[in-house]
């Protein structure tokens, strides 16, 4: 809807779509300077953090996998490691790999989704993944088989797809059979090669020529592509433990929004997190496909454009089917399922990558084993301001646009980051304000 | 440590009435959530994996776009899902999709695909099954916590009943094109 008088026009674009969850933009501008950017999230707080205190460790996974449908298992991941790190707990090898294959089943499953139905009809002006799927029928088909697989596989490490119910404090509750994981195999095998034809697909999309220096920020590990634990590094030299994670990043309350917003400390720099950042940063630890089709696609690292983050994340599902089918091929179900531990009192954290990125708990919990302090900053929290900037930076370059174009343009960019407003807290609402 | 049994693998929400390894072909699908009357599509697929009924794989799905992993082979789809219109509550719609009365609606997040969104994006695809049957049971209350109410208690049962009778009367009817699509 747009409404225009003399002194200002007010733009609102009732729905941002192909987001996860709901939000608003208000875009302010003066004549020919922007002077306000506000991505407001006016979702109600969900207060997940209050809702842990007082429950028992055990109800955490349960509790926080319900802050996302689309990525349970990273709020899961983080919160059981932290409950670990607090009361002393330390996980067998073959537990830790069943954990990373989990894992790579969410990336798949988050990634395909949103590349080829939220993401992919930017690039060809289509307003929904209908609209690409009558025009790409194959690889929208392709991206859905490979979705399912993902899919399937956290229903057997899981328990199901959605909401999964078999990661515990420890371990798992149940590990699943060698015949459960065996069967899979042949899918994964299909589907390594549909993730391959797939990035090299989207590395051929048109992408705006929109360039930033960001500051990556994502986990480094020495001896793999990091996903459920490491060190926090960024692109500017910085080396931190994760519990070092709060002396560098600091949450902080806008009003125009009931989501926090992240910021770097000193100076409230914003920064990057996700399948961009963690390629840009560790591209060398990518699984062996995904390292010669990154050299086919003439991908440079770094790339600072944040339109193919795509391309980072077509990346990425090769390396989540290649190191998922060697998970899958050497698995031998030995030792327990759960490391047996006391409860105790503790303070614990972890940092693990998320689909969209860096996601970081922190847990005090009492000696009869309750949740004292819960404290939870999602990927999207952490990435809110940088969209901000980003859209600073972007919009004088096309304010002599219409209005309704400026808010499309606007979408495409904030979808780069495929953020999911639902974590952080649902539609984004655009509003422009020119006077 | 706290004891805790083994939950999820063995409570898959997937409630099959055959074997894994069979080709399915009649799928039905619950949706819903657990939440108030918005349980009726879940609370009617159980009560249909209790009847046990042949050549049926019955499941329960929290968000549409879940249907598109379930599509394979499947020769008959029934989708049933509280709905909210301006009937009276209990109102029992049936409708073969596509119809005008089920229009694709906004197409939003993954979290907001509406069925219809997944019905059209399948319908693309070439990956519905011939026929595709939609039931709606006008829903009453939906607050978030809710408990079922009373009254939609009772509208389970008949909306299951319904389910079963065309299911069955499709095998009767049809019995010679059932066995072909059997082999």
């Amino acid at each position: 809807m747009i409404d225009s008088n003399d002194a200002q026009r007010k733009i609102h674009v009732p729905i941002l779509t192909r987001v996860e969850g709901e939000g608003s933009l208000l875009v302010k501008i003066d004549g020919n300077v922007v002077r306000d950017v506000q991505l407001a999230i006016y979702e109600p707080p969900r207060l997940f953090e209050a809702m842990l205190r007082g429950r028992p460790f055990d109800d955490v996974a349960d509790f926080t996998a319900r802050i996302c449908g689309i990525c349970p298992i990273a709020y899961q991941m983080t919160a059981v490691q932290a409950l670990e790190n607090a009361m002393g707990v330390s996980v067998s090898p073959e537990i830790r790999k069943l954990r990373r294959l989990m894992y790579c089943g969410e990336w798949i499953e988050s990634h395909v989704l949103h590349m080829h139905l939220l993401h992919a009809p930017d690039f060809f002006s289509c307003d929904s993944g209908i609209e690409l799927a009558r025009r790409f029928p194959d690889e929208v088909k392709r991206g859905l088989r490979m979705k399912k697989f993902g899919n399937r596989l956290l229903e057997v490490l899981g328990g199901r797809a959605i909401h999964p119910v078999n990661l515990a404090v420890g371990g798992y509750y149940r590990l699943p059979r060698r015949e459960e994981l065996a069967a899979l195999i042949p899918d994964f095998e299909w589907a390594l090669q549909a993730a391959i034809e797939t990035a090299k697909w989207v590395a051929q999309f048109p992408f705006p020529d929109f360039q930033v220096n960001y500051d990556y920020v994502a986990l480094s590990h020495p001896d793999e592509y990091a996903i459920i634990d490491g060190r926090v590094i960024c692109s500017d030299g910085m080396d931190i433990a994760i519990e070092d994670y709060e002396q560098h990043f600091v949450e902080e309350q806008v009003p125009h929004s009931t989501a926090l917003q992240s910021h770097r400390i000193p100076g409230r720099r914003p920064y990057f997190v996700g399948p961009l950042a963690r390629v840009n940063l560790s591209r060398h630890q990518l699984s062996p496909s995904a390292q010669r089709v990154a050299d086919e696609i003439g991908w440079e690292t770094p790339c600072h454009n944040p339109y193919k983050g795509i391309v980072a994340r077509a990346l990425e599902v090769i390396h989540a089917f290649e190191e998922g089918l060697e998970i899958l091929r050497s698995y031998r179900p030995t030792g327990e399922a759960r490391t047996k531990f006391e409860v105790c009192e503790g303070h614990g954290t972890s940092v693990t990558e998320a689909p969209r990125g860096l996601i970081y708990h922190r847990y005090h919990t009492g000696a009869d084993g309750k949740i004292i302090f819960a404290k939870i900053v999602p990927p999207t929290s952490q990435n809110q301001a940088q969209i901000e900037s980003d859209l600073h930076r972007m919009l004088p370059g096309i304010l002599s646009s219409e209005d309704d174009k400026i808010a499309l343009q606007c979408e495409r960019l904030i979808r780069n980051y495929d953020p999911c407003i639902s974590c952080s807290t649902h539609f984004l609402k655009l509003r422009i304000e020119r006077s | 440590m706290m004891n805790r049994s083994a939950p999820g693998i063995s409570e898959n929400p997937v409630a099959s009435t055959r074997n894994l390894n069979e080709t399915p072909s009649i799928l039905i699908v619950g949706v819903g959530s657990s939440h108030g009357d918005d349980q009726l599509g879940w609370l009617v697929a159980k009560e249909l994996t209790r009847r046990s009924l042949d050549n049926c794989e019955v499941r329960i799905a929290s968000t549409p776009i879940e249907l598109l992993d379930w599509l394979d082979q499947c020769t008959v789809l029934h989708l049933v899902d509280a709905c909210q219109g301006d009937g009276v509550p209990g109102t029992i719609g049936r409708w073969n999709w596509p119809c005008p009365e089920i229009q694709v609606g906004r197409w939003s997040g993954t979290h907001d695909f509406d069925l219809s969104g997944v019905l059209a994006l399948a319908n693309q695809l070439d990956q519905l099954p011939a026929q595709v049957v939609v039931w709606g049971v006008q829903r009453g209350s939906n607050q978030v916590g809710d408990l079922i109410s009373e009254e939609a208690v009772n509208w389970i049962k008949l909306t299951a009943d319904k389910i079963q009778n065309e299911v069955d009367a499709a095998k009767t009817l049809f019995g010679k094109e059932w066995r072909e699509i059997d082999r």
